[in-house]
């Protein structure tokens, strides 16, 4: 029988120093959960960020459209307005009455069809075909090309774009400054026949006739007018639809934030970046005019200096500081030409003279050069903010890296040695793209293309101490052949 | 390497020191999980979401206080957590505070027995004891803590106590029987 005690001070006493190891099953059920979160942290967010990244870039160029569409509208009809009132100042000033019927027709034929173009067009036509002479005129310069013509002019001077067209209205224009001629020459004989016909009666029968001569004329011209212009449209965008881009781009890696990725104690050395090369091809291909989709294959090599280092000869001791976290070294390789195994590496940073051995020899000035290659397949959405003779587009999208060089250099007083590659550098990693192209349009067929890309890499080391964020920034050109 | 570069690591989910993490802490902290769950079971499953929690949060450790109790007041409230929606249902009035001093025998009772005694307290009564005795916390930041009014938690400890020193006396008096 012991003394006395208050419980509290019983339980205290004895719970004190209390430790309990828990069995090996807890660690691993912690292991699993937090792989399951790191997969679930980095490759599904990735996925979501990059869809909601590409599904941005494709609501903004859709939205951009539609109030370019409608901006598009008023001044199609403008353009052709002004082309329009010159003819109806002519007619005006001799009849009132065939001007009445022409614009009547164009409203109806408003009503019929949606193209703008067409739309005044073809009730132009008929108009100067009331009477016999004139329509035989307008057959001899054969009407389905001269109705191309004018839809191509009306659609180029709005789109002025496209230079083929362009061309084929040049080559024609002969034929079509005929028609104005014919047309005024119709005019005279109407006005004449006009006059004859006094009284509204009479004016309006003719219109009648008109209207009856131009229903029988618009089907048809409509028609082909519609199936001209879907031929124009088709031809257009059948030009450039497609872009093979060979490229080439100085490359410049770096990181954003301080850390390392060959080993923590290296977190606070200086780094500088490489700049290296990155070349490939690149085919895009155009959704509509504002908007491509863009693959290709790049070769990028990467690199960077770790900076102050010191290199100490430690023979068979301190192990411990022997090896970096995340370089396997190549065990046949020599290094000045001692045993690689025999060499440690100290950050300068964090040797202090007290601790510094005195009984090792040191070599300082080293620095620890990381060189890496990848096969680079980016998938990037290009949004044209201009598509003029120098166009702008900024570029985004994202790029899949498969490694396919992994080395890892000291390089010590210009002297480069392999010392091994890096462990923590995964096979499959991904970037962040964002980017503004600049095209210059040589000819019709040739771009001249630049292009400062910014790319954020993830994924790329599966192991990095502090607080290292690469990204590199490379600057694209090359010549696009589009067709 | 040192205890800050460790939760550096940590904090960029570097598994190696995720593992030399867990293995510095996990003993001390396994006992906190037993002390304060039913079972030896349900505190694997408590140091397990302890843990967890701790890797998840560690991003948010300032360097401020004690990192050892940082981590004991994730795993205290981790089990808090498992505990406090189960409530107590007492038939006994909570308000009657028969705090008089319950001393008993000093007797070497192994560490496994007062464990198991602990264990098998109703889960209020074994939270209460844990953070006002073992922990050492007091009746306002228990109340806080367990979200009831400090009445309670002194006569959930009164009646921790009692039951305690009851399980013992019993244990002592059937070992006595026994042993003649």
């Amino acid at each position: 029988m012991g003394d006395k005690k208050h419980i509290d001070r019983l339980f205290q006493e004895r719970f004190k120093d209390f430790e309990v190891a828990p069995s090996d099953a807890v660690w691993k059920h912690i292991e699993a959960q937090l792989d399951k979160k790191k997969k679930k942290q980095r490759i599904i967010p990735i996925w979501w960020r990059y869809a909601g990244i590409a599904a941005l870039l494709l609501l903004l160029p859709t939205v951009g459209m539609i109030y370019f569409n409608q901006d598009k509208a008023i001044p199609e009809n403008q353009v052709v307005d002004t082309e329009e009132i010159p003819l109806i100042n002519n007619e005006d000033t001799n009849t009132p009455n065939n001007f009445d019927g022409s614009e009547g027709i164009a409203n109806d034929s408003e009503s019929i069809s949606d193209k703008e173009g067409i739309k005044r067009e073809t009730p132009l036509q008929p108009s100067n075909n009331t009477t016999p002479l004139s329509e035989s005129a307008i057959a001899e310069i054969a009407p389905p090309n001269n109705k191309d013509n004018h839809i191509a002019s009306a659609l180029v001077s709005n789109a002025k774009n496209k230079t083929v067209i362009a061309d084929h209205v040049k080559k024609d224009d002969p034929k079509y400054t005929d028609p104005l001629i014919t047309i005024d020459k119709a005019k005279d004989i109407f006005n004449k026949q006009s006059q004859d016909n006094t009284g509204i009666i009479s004016s309006e029968k003719k219109d009648d006739n008109k209207t009856n001569n131009k229903s029988n004329q618009n089907p048809l011209t409509i028609d082909e007018a519609l199936e001209a212009t879907k031929n124009i449209i088709e031809k257009e965008e059948h030009l450039n639809r497609w872009r093979i881009a060979p490229n080439a781009a100085p490359v410049y890696f770096s990181s954003l934030g301080e850390g390392s990725s060959i080993d923590p104690q290296f977190n606070n050395n200086s780094k500088s970046g490489e700049l290296n090369m990155s070349y490939g091809i690149t085919a895009s291909y155009a959704i509509n005019r504002k908007l491509s989709i863009r693959s290709g294959v790049n070769k990028v090599n990467l690199g960077y200096n770790t900076n102050n280092i010191a290199v100490i000869q430690t023979i068979g001791i301190n192990a411990n500081s022997k090896l970096l976290q995340n370089v396997a070294t190549t065990p046949n390789n020599t290094l000045n030409n001692s045993p690689e195994a025999d060499m440690s590496f100290i950050s300068n940073e964090s040797l202090s003279a007290s601790k510094r051995p005195g009984t090792l020899t040191e070599t300082s000035n080293t620095s620890i050069n990381q060189a890496l290659g990848f096969i680079e397949v980016p998938l990037e959405i290009e949004y044209a903010l201009s598509d003029k003779k120098l166009g702008v587009n900024i570029i985004g999208g994202f790029s899949s890296f498969f490694l396919s060089s992994n080395k890892i250099y000291t390089e010590t007083e210009g002297a480069k040695s392999l010392l091994g590659e890096a462990t923590n550098l995964n096979k499959i990693s991904y970037s962040a793209n964002l980017g503004l192209g600049l095209n210059y349009k040589i000819s019709k067929k040739i771009d001249l293309g630049l292009e400062p890309m910014f790319k954020y890499q993830i994924n790329t080391f599966n192991n990095t101490s502090g607080n290292f964020k690469p990204y590199f920034i490379g600057v694209y050109t090359g010549f696009a052949i589009k067709f | 390497m040192s205890l800050e570069q460790l939760i550096e690591d940590c904090k960029v989910n570097d598994t190696k020191a995720q593992g030399e993490l867990y293995k510095l802490f996990s003993s001390k902290l396994f006992s906190v999980c037993l002390k304060y769950s039913r079972n030896y079971a349900e505190a694997e499953d408590n140091l397990q979401d302890a843990f967890l929690t701790i890797f998840n949060k560690i991003k948010q450790y300032k360097s401020k206080g004690s990192f050892e109790g940082w981590l004991k007041r994730i795993t205290i409230n981790t089990a808090l957590q498992r505990y406090r929606s189960e409530k107590v249902f007492n038939i006994t009035n909570e308000n009657t505070i028969e705090d008089y001093e319950i001393e008993i025998d000093e007797d070497s009772y192994s560490i496994d027995y007062l464990l198991k005694i602990i264990q098998e307290l109703p889960d209020r009564y074994r939270l209460v004891f844990n953070l006002y005795v073992l922990d050492g916390y007091s009746h306002n930041d228990i109340a806080g803590m367990l979200d009831i009014n400090i009445g309670t938690s002194k006569s959930n400890l009164a009646r921790a106590r009692q039951i305690l020193k009851k399980t013992i006396e019993n244990h002592n008096a059937t070992q006595r029987i026994q042993s003649l």
